[in-house]
């Protein structure tokens, strides 16, 4: 599904990615863990096309297709979703117009036929209840004054409608107690299946409780430093990300 | 300076037009005619002609304006021949409507029936005879026709234009719905309806009026609104300007509200090649309130202007005025908004504020609210904003699938949208909603 090869993005001239070498297949979840600052973020925008990260090398296949030509919409419709850390407020932009239009421009990209008005909302109001998501809050402006709870189910919302192929979840545990947090993890476990990856950046292992990944790669630097399965998540925070420092740290002395 | 003279002709070659007006004008009208005619001569010689250099007309050129010369129209039977009414002009609700061809009420498409007998809706030329006592006394009585050489020009051949009377305590079962079409021919038209709007003591009104173009030509409207609102009165007052590019279009509102009254009005500038709102409001009494909503969406290069003068005079009065832009190509917006509490207008209330996005680099908004305090137990306040769309809004939306354009419409448009929220007709909102989209699509393409 996504195959990534060595990596290497900058920002603002400062190299933040240094070669990352990463591959999904349909079905697998992977989490990707890692301090502050070790290139998570930059990763996942990365891969949604955001500007402001400037490509200096290596490759990204989607689907076998390079990743790096297509513009934010162009993949936003080959099937990459971004639940990001700090969903954004769209002041006046009602949030029922957002989710169809978005569906809409993804539908017509793809040529498939428009999902009717009836079947659209059908599907938009039992999914914002197996969320828990206030139904008055689809007829708000998007995310304007929602809490930060509400913010992060209402991307998973879109998530369960736009139904990507390669989700990448964005520190979606940030900021939520812990009644949320569940409530999100039974959105994200409901759309596991075998023709969707998912690529889970966090920095705690709590998240992982409740969406069980298939890999764990840990993030250090812009490398990915260690991969394992999900006991690594429970090493590393038994341990910390020192003890993986120190690690490396040793193997370059020796 | 010579070419400058020169190209200022057209405006006394307009006012040596009146003389076609026919016989059967009543003195005081004539008189009235007369009076309004000399004082547009006097303001000419002293040359009050907008210039620039003026500081109300600063921001806006009529350079182009007068580039041209027009001609007054006395025929609109011809104009209206073949006429039929678009759906795209209706608001699409249930109404009673009047509707105006080149300033001339045309009966044949106006849709007057089952209006109350003891109201009036329709033509001011018609109703010169019925109602002359209550006309003679009022026209002209409104802050609309105070500074403005326009605004004498119209007065100087007023002939018709929209009368709305509606006696005490009445409401009516339907909204009034006002259409104004006009157009160019080789001739370039001139139209000037004198609207006279009187609403009596705890009567109430919904008033749309839309201000179309018939083809693609030159033209030149230049209106004058009076709106009296006596005590208790309600009116909800909604004006859409979508006339086309190349037209040029002025409007001088003049509000005179009495005790308790309630005037809500919604201003919508979308058309036009240099379109200019005059608005003044006139707090006659104790107690009432004025809600002012706008919104302008200015493309190619249009120019567009509001002017505001809301004056606080007598004590307890409310005004709330909001006027948001959308600027994108080489357009441009001007927003002059003014208050001013004298000194026994105290327990005044009055906020204002002009919010304005813009979409391209060449845009342009030159935005002047102003704030005269003289009273000291008051509430006020003003401010302006200017900005762009956020980067990482469109980013969002893209990110979600939307291309670029569109999620740059859907922002502008979240951004414009509350500006209709004072509209009631659920109808009328919607048939703006996609009249405001359908601009906004054009626009930001470009």
């Amino acid at each position: 599904m996504l195959e990534i090869n060595d990596l290497q993005v900058s920002v603002e001239g400062k190299q933040i990615l240094k070669g990352i070498d990463l591959k999904l297949s349909g079905g697998e979840v992977h989490a990707i863990m890692g301090p502050n600052g070790s290139g998570k973020s930059t990763l996942a925008y990365f891969l949604s096309g955001r500007d402001g990260y400037d490509y200096e090398q290596g490759s990204v296949l989607f689907k076998g297709e390079d990743l790096l030509p297509l513009n934010i919409e162009e993949r936003a419709c080959k099937g990459i979703f971004l639940a990001m850390q700090y969903p954004i407020e769209l002041p006046g932009v009602n949030n029922m117009t957002f989710l169809r239009e978005a569906l809409k421009a993804q539908q017509k990209s793809r040529g498939e036929t428009e999902i009717d008005t009836v079947s659209f909302l059908k599907k938009v109001k039992a999914t914002a209840k197996q969320l828990n998501l206030d139904e008055k809050l689809l007829k708000r402006s998007v995310n304007s004054g929602f809490s930060g709870g509400e913010k992060k189910r209402n991307e998973i919302l879109q998530m369960a409608l736009l139904e990507p192929q390669l989700a990448i979840l964005d520190e979606t545990d940030s900021g939520l107690d812990i009644d949320s947090l569940k409530i999100v993890a039974e959105g994200v476990n409901a759309l596991r299946s075998p023709d969707r990856a998912m690529l889970v950046v966090t920095h705690y292992q709590r998240l992982l409780d409740y969406i069980q990944p298939d890999y764990v790669h840990v993030l250090m630097d812009g490398r990915i430093v260690r991969s394992g399965d999900k006991s690594l998540a429970l090493e590393l925070e038994a341990k910390g990300y020192q003890w993986l420092n120190e690690g490396i740290n040793e193997a370059m002395i020796s | 300076m010579k070419a400058s003279i020169e190209s200022e002709k057209w405006f006394k070659q307009i006012l040596e037009q009146d003389t076609q007006f026919g016989d059967n004008t009543p003195d005081w009208l004539m008189e009235y005619r007369n009076q309004a005619k000399q004082l547009a001569h006097d303001s000419f010689d002293r040359g009050l002609l907008p210039k620039r250099k003026q500081e109300a007309w600063r921001y806006t050129s009529l350079s182009k304006l007068q580039e041209n010369s027009f001609y007054l129209n006395f025929d609109a039977s011809e104009s209206e021949k073949d006429l039929r009414l678009k759906n795209e002009w209706l608001g699409g609700f249930d109404s009673y409507r009047a509707v105006f061809v080149e300033g001339r009420f045309s009966s044949q498409l106006s849709e007057l029936d089952g209006l109350p007998s003891d109201c009036y809706v329709g033509s001011l030329a018609q109703a010169m005879t019925k109602y002359s006592e209550l006309i003679s006394k009022w026209v002209g009585q409104s802050n609309a026709n105070q500074s403005s050489i326009f605004s004498q020009l119209n007065n100087a051949m007023l002939k018709d234009g929209l009368f709305v009377y509606l006696p005490k305590g009445k409401q009516l079962k339907r909204p009034i719905e006002v259409i104004y079409l006009s157009g160019g021919e080789e001739k370039l038209l001139l139209s000037q309806p004198h609207n006279l709007i009187m609403i009596e003591n705890a009567a109430q009104a919904t008033l749309t009026e839309r201000f179309i173009s018939l083809n693609t030509l030159v033209h030149f409207n230049n209106y004058v609104t009076e709106v009296f609102l006596a005590p208790q009165a309600i009116l909800n007052h909604v004006q859409v300007q979508q006339q086309n590019f190349q037209s040029y279009y002025l409007n001088h509102v003049g509000l005179a509200l009495e005790s308790e009254s309630d005037y809500c009005g919604t201003f919508l500038a979308l058309g036009g090649a240099m379109a200019r709102t005059e608005l003044s409001v006139d707090f006659k009494q104790a107690g009432a309130k004025c809600s002012l909503n706008g919104l302008y969406t200015i493309s190619e290069e249009q120019v567009i202007d509001f002017h505001l003068d809301i004056r606080h005079g007598v004590p307890g009065c409310e005004s709330e005025t909001h006027f948001k832009g959308v600027v994108l190509a080489k357009g441009r917006a001007v927003f002059d908004g003014s208050i001013v509490i004298e000194k026994d207008a105290q327990k005044s209330q009055a906020h204002l504020s002009n919010k304005n996005l813009l979409l391209t680099r060449k845009a342009e908004v030159d935005s002047k609210p102003q704030l005269e305090i003289y009273a000291d137990d008051v509430k006020c306040s003003h401010g302006t904003t200017i900005g762009q769309l956020e980067e990482e809004q469109v980013f969002y939306l893209c990110s979600r699938g939307l291309s670029e354009h569109n999620a740059r419409k859907l922002l502008a448009m979240g951004f414009a949208k509350d500006s209709l929220n004072q509209i009631k007709i659920t109808e009328l909102s919607h048939t703006l909603e996609t009249l405001i989209e359908g601009v906004l699509e054009t626009g930001v393409k470009q």
